[in-house]
């Protein structure tokens, strides 16, 4: 990194230090619309040409339109801070953001690769986002999401209009279902082929009861009052900013000239030209009256954001109540059902999670010959993620205590040949004690574990193990390596 | 109501036009949406349209231009999605325009400037 870099970056951590809470909020709602802002304006770039990229580049960065809320949230930041170079520090630091990034939450190894091609129509409804995939080892498992085939019916035209918060959406909203294949089974061994021989199980979920989604009943009052009081503030404030850009000569000049910049910049010069129209924006000076409508729309936006994080975060420690069933397709020994109820809350004033699953799994058919239960087990277990406490450019530890005792009521089939291994009925337990070491903005997790049991499935024999591993989440890696 | 040299959000109206607005086709949206018309609103559910007729002249005139904003509420940190439609008199123009949330944005508030033909 040469020095004036360096210093860019030095100086922009200063300001970011000094920035309050309330500006960070601030920033972080302007860094994801402008975020949106900048890969719509690429997205007419690439697909538009001539007079109608013009008109929908004028149309999104206007105003009139969907981007007020960037040019005045940019004001407000700009209004807050001492001086202009201040914001172009800010900016600058923001040199490796990437537009539309992904979501950075998420943990575990993926596969990059699929081997072999997905069949054509669970490839369709991957690409359509009806259904998302996932690969771990040699099971691929696609998830089906009522909602999102709705909105891949909704944009092709299959369906006129839709809600997810209908009461038959609400409903489906609860069930999930997904599918899994092995590669190693079938014919074409180590090749995805997406026919029946591959599926190794089928899981239907369902919430009974669901805390944990902001759209709750709980919430509603919540939502009522936070919606009449300042979002409705900053709306009628942002209403009433429109018409300053088309008065003003001064902003007027800027909008168009901003404008023109946008419609002759290179899709790979948006996010920087974007920019750069904002810094300037930032300098202008305002009229008296649209001075004040800002500085209270940025308190008005400042007490929304607070408000609506909070209900956020009170749902995201709400309760959830579900059920699973899984069917596990054996090779060589009977397939297996699995009947599991799922609880989940949190506690330590929402800063840890608990969760205690109790299930049963039944023998779907049974070998002839063979003197065994319809019942092949029963396990209850629980689980307590309890975070430590962050360290500085490490992150937040996490340290998780789970149990599991099994009950199997007859002997257990060897995988793959069918057989009973002898002497294997009875009950097993299951300590874990782990601790996740983060390493902060890098999607990396160092998982450190010890784990205690009297026996294996197959080996009656007590089974200390520790365990270490490294845990990437590939989209904020990969949002690292790009330039 | 006519586009303004295809603008979806700057719109020619007439002088006793009634202008509907409907949120459809919504994903992860909180059921309450914010209609600021010239700095005054109601709040509606998203299945409730928003309709106002424009009047040019007389002792109710509106503002020309008026401005009217349409304000979504995003419930989730991520995946929301929305379609806003305002359409006027039978046989002309509909402005439809389709919004998926950006990032954890929270709220996303779309402006329509309205001018009298």
């Amino acid at each position: 990194m040469n020095s004036v870099k360096l210093m860019t970056v030095m100086l922009s951590f200063l300001v970011l230090c000094r920035a309050s809470p309330a500006q960070t909020q601030t920033s972080k709602e302007l860094q994801d619309q402008e975020a949106g802002l900048i890969a719509q304006i690429i997205s007419y770039k690439t697909t538009k040409t001539g007079s109608a990229m013009e008109a929908a580049v004028r149309d999104e960065f206007s105003p009139a339109g969907p981007s007020l809320g960037v040019l005045a949230l940019t004001l407000v930041l700009a209004r807050a801070k001492p001086t202009a170079t201040d914001i172009q520090a800010i900016e600058g630091a923001r040199t490796d953001k990437q537009v539309g990034t992904a979501s950075s939450t998420g943990s575990g190894t993926t596969s990059l690769t699929t081997k072999g091609s997905v069949p054509s129509i669970l490839g369709l409804a991957v690409e359509n986002g009806a259904i998302t995939q996932s690969q771990s080892g040699t099971t691929i498992t696609f998830d089906a999401n009522p909602i999102g085939i709705m909105k891949a019916l909704g944009n092709h035209g299959f369906i006129q209009s839709y809600s997810d918060d209908t009461p038959t959406t609400r409903f489906l909203r609860r069930l999930s279902f997904d599918v899994s294949f092995d590669t190693n089974r079938g014919n074409s061994n180590g090749t995805f082929t997406g026919d029946a021989q591959q599926v190794s199980s089928f899981d239907a979920h369902a919430d009974i009861r669901n805390k944990r989604d902001p759209r709750n009943p709980a919430y509603q009052k919540g939502w009522s009052t936070l919606i009449g009081t300042s979002e409705r503030g900053a709306a009628i404030d942002e209403n009433k900013i429109v018409l300053f850009f088309s008065t003003d000569p001064v902003l007027h000049s800027w909008l168009l000239s901003a404008q023109e910049a946008l419609i002759t910049a290179a899709p790979a010069n948006v996010q920087s030209t974007v920019q750069n129209q904002l810094a300037d924006l930032s300098k202008l000076p305002l009229p008296d009256k649209m001075a004040k409508l800002i500085d209270d729309y940025g308190s008005q936006m400042l007490a929304f954001l607070s408000n609506r994080d909070a209900l956020l975060k009170a749902a995201a420690n709400g309760s959830i109540i579900s059920v699973d069933y899984t069917d596990n397709r054996q090779v060589q020994s009977p397939d297996l059902s699995t009947f599991k109820l799922i609880a989940a809350t949190s506690f330590m004033n929402g800063k840890a999670d608990v969760t205690a699953n109790a299930s049963a799994t039944i023998l779907n058919t049974l070998p002839a010959g063979m003197n065994l239960n319809r019942l092949h087990d029963v396990q209850f277990s629980a689980q307590a993620d309890i975070p430590l406490g962050q360290i500085q450019q490490i992150g937040s530890f996490v340290l998780t205590f789970s149990g599991l005792y099994e009950r199997l009521l007859d002997n257990n089939f060897a995988q793959g040949t069918g057989m009973l291994v002898p002497n294997t009925e009875g009950d097993m337990a299951v300590g874990q004690l782990k601790l996740t070491i983060p390493v902060k903005g890098t999607g990396v997790n160092v998982p450190i574990s010890v784990t205690f049991a009297n026996r294996t499935d197959l080996i009656k024999e007590s089974d200390v193990r520790a365990n270490f591993g490294v845990t990437f989440d590939l989209d904020t890696l990969f949002s690292k390596l790009k330039p | 109501m006519k586009k303004i040299a295809g603008s979806n959000f700057n719109l020619q109206v007439s002088d006793g036009e009634t202008i509907s607005v409907q949120i459809s086709n919504t994903i992860k949206i909180v059921n309450q949406v914010i209609y600021v018309f010239n700095g005054s609103d109601p709040v509606l559910s998203t299945s409730q349209p928003y309709t106002r007729t424009l009047h040019k002249t007389g002792t109710d005139a509106d503002p020309d231009p008026s401005v009217l904003s349409a304000r979504v509420t995003f419930s989730d940190a991520s995946g929301g999605h929305f379609r806003i439609s305002v359409s006027g008199k039978a046989g002309e123009d509909t402005s439809v325009y389709d919004y998926d949330q950006a990032g954890s944005q929270a709220s996303e508030q779309l402006n329509y400037i309205l001018s009298f033909s």
